[in-house]
């Protein structure tokens, strides 16, 4: 009886069903003819009001994690969220972050079909998304308090709680236009490819944007624990088609290192199996 | 007619707590440079499970406040606990060494399904025998008294063998466990569905009551609405006022989720609680 009653909260399919065909919705559940005669004595418009007020208050904590997206044109969003919302269902144990970032990813990969919105609106899904993830990471990125000392064959690698991420138009447009432009109509961006790093702040816990150029990200794409610094250079010069890099990725890794961005790991070969994991936004490819 | 008070001795135990606030890190500046204002604080136990730097500020609470961790998913009516949240509750509950733990009377999922709301129960007897088992082993967890909380309810699940004061009572008797009354839910429920809350408060195990919260709201549409959003409605304080003169309540807690006012708001509206909670039957408790 319980399980059918919040499947007919959650589930308005399953309530259309109920209505026309008793028998059949009701196949799966074992009820009694108490139970059943109560469950189809409810009244179904305020069943519909109360279910309505569940959509509601899930999808404010989606509004409230992607406030730029859904400023865009409300409406329009509201509608994308309701075919999140049917195809994505609560499951027990989930965690409300997780609704919050399997919303993002699907509006990352819906919004391109959608005319009625501006190009860069799976962009903007991405962007707050990732600001969500950065700020959810757990713990911020500390800058080491020692200076670490860049050998040969030290093992760079990205820190665990930044997120590194490339988009089709440039973020800083998205915070400086989008951000305080509510209520009017969305102001047309041009695209400008950029890469992003996000992560916290270990002062404060902020959150922290940093805009790279290609060459920084092509050193920090290479810097993943399995190659050495020497490694590093010699296949950043191969990727590059350049020579004489040297002194300008052991200067990026340096000033990489200093932001607690980029990370040592032990000089071992030995540890080299067990590098940990580079954290990429899931979608991105690489190129090497 | 009011129904006799009985007394357990673990709530009996319970000490008088004062009036409090819910504790919201929107408000956490305000709590502490009011503190001398505010008795007890009240967490949602959600909160404070997962993230290790969570306990932490946990910790710098409990240091300064009594701390009563309020569930939200435990889904008492459910015919299964989840294992894995129980032990994430006695985690917190262990943190704050409160002297009761809160929660409602409600369901919140089902197999397969998150509601993500507080649903009603419905009032029958397999639903008592199950809320009983879930009560007895939620109290044998956390090894302190369960005090469960009348939630607000859209509509009545039809051909309910009972009322929901009886179904509080049974409970009660059969796990002694408390009960937490909302007055604010019972003015709302009272309003929407056209009862007398006064009755409702006679029906109820009043020597079970432990706790009380209150909260403001508005009406949309015809409808009251639980919104936490708003001061106290003088419907609410006069259950509070009437149920404070029938039975000693160790405590009461100000929610206010949204739209959040000055302090001095909330702090009032506490002060104007503990007024309350200082009538005769109360007092015997403060002695």
């Amino acid at each position: 009886m319980q399980a059918c009653l919040a499947r007919l909260y959650v589930d308005e399919p399953f309530r259309r069903w109920l209505l026309a065909e008793r028998a059949a919705a009701l196949e799966g559940y074992f009820l009694s003819p108490d139970e059943r005669a109560a469950l189809l004595s409810i009244d179904s418009g305020q069943l519909d009001d109360f279910a309505a007020s569940l959509v509601a208050k899930r999808r404010k904590r989606v509004e409230h994690a992607y406030p730029m997206l859904f400023a865009l044109d409300t409406p329009i969003l509201r509608r994308c969220y309701s075919r999140f919302h049917h195809l994505f269902p609560s499951r027990p144990g989930d965690a409300p972050e997780q609704d919050i970032l399997a919303f993002g990813t699907f509006m990352q990969e819906t919004l391109p079909a959608i005319d009625l919105l501006p190009p860069y609106a799976s962009d903007l899904a991405k962007y707050e998304r990732l600001c969500f993830v950065a700020l959810g990471a757990g713990l911020p990125t500390s800058p080491p308090a020692e200076p670490q000392l860049l050998t040969s064959q030290a093992r760079p690698f990205l820190h665990p709680a930044v997120r590194l991420a490339e988009f089709d138009y440039d973020v800083a447009d998205f915070e400086s236009r989008l951000g305080v432009e509510s209520g009017a109509s969305p102001p047309a961006l041009d695209p400008s490819a950029c890469c992003v790093l996000f992560h916290r702040a270990a002062l404060d816990g902020s959150l922290q944007m940093l805009r790279i150029n290609a060459p920084t990200r092509k050193i920090i794409m290479l810097c993943d624990a399995s190659r050495s610094t020497d490694q590093v250079i010699a296949a950043a010069e191969a990727s590059l088609g350049a020579y004489d890099l040297a002194d300008g990725v052991v200067q990026a890794i340096e000033r990489l290192l200093r932001a607690g961005v980029l990370i040592l790991s032990a000089p071992d070969p030995a540890s080299a199996g067990r590098r940990p994991k580079l954290v990429v936004d899931a979608g991105e490819g690489f190129d090497e | 007619m009011t129904r006799p008070l009985t007394v357990n001795h673990a709530l009996a135990a319970i000490p008088a707590l004062g009036s409090g606030l819910g504790y919201r890190r929107e408000l956490k500046t305000g709590i502490f440079d009011n503190a001398d204002a505010i008795d007890f604080l009240e967490i949602v136990t959600e909160h404070f499970t997962d993230d290790p730097a969570d306990r932490g500020e946990l910790a710098e609470l409990c240091d300064r406040f009594v701390v009563i961790p309020h569930g939200l998913g435990l889904s008492v009516g459910s015919d299964r606990l989840d294992a894995d949240y129980l032990a994430s509750i006695r985690r917190v509950s262990d943190l704050t060494a409160s002297p009761y733990y809160s929660e409602h009377l409600a369901v919140t999922r089902a197999p397969g399904i998150d509601i993500g709301h507080l649903s009603p129960i419905w009032f029958t007897d397999p639903v008592l025998r199950r809320a009983i088992d879930n009560v007895r082993r939620v109290q044998d967890v956390l090894n302190k008294p369960l005090i469960l909380e009348n939630v607000t309810y859209p509509f009545d699940i039809p051909r309910a063998g009972m009322r929901q004061a009886e179904f509080f009572t049974r409970l009660v008797e059969a796990t002694g466990c408390g009960v937490l009354l909302d007055v604010t839910n019972l003015f709302i429920n009272a309003t929407n569905h056209r009862f007398d809350p006064l009755a409702f408060l006679h029906d109820m195990p009043l020597g079970h009551i432990v706790q009380v919260h209150l909260a403001g709201g508005f009406t949309h549409r015809g409808v009251a609405i639980d919104s936490h959003s708003r001061p106290v409605e003088a419907g609410s304080w006069e259950l509070l006022d009437t149920l404070a003169a029938l039975t000693p309540i160790k405590g009461s807690i100000l929610e206010h989720d949204a739209n959040y006012p000055d302090m001095t708001v909330l702090i009032e509206q506490i002060a104007r609680a503990r007024r309350a909670l200082a009538t005769p039957a109360c007092r015997v408790l403060a002695s």
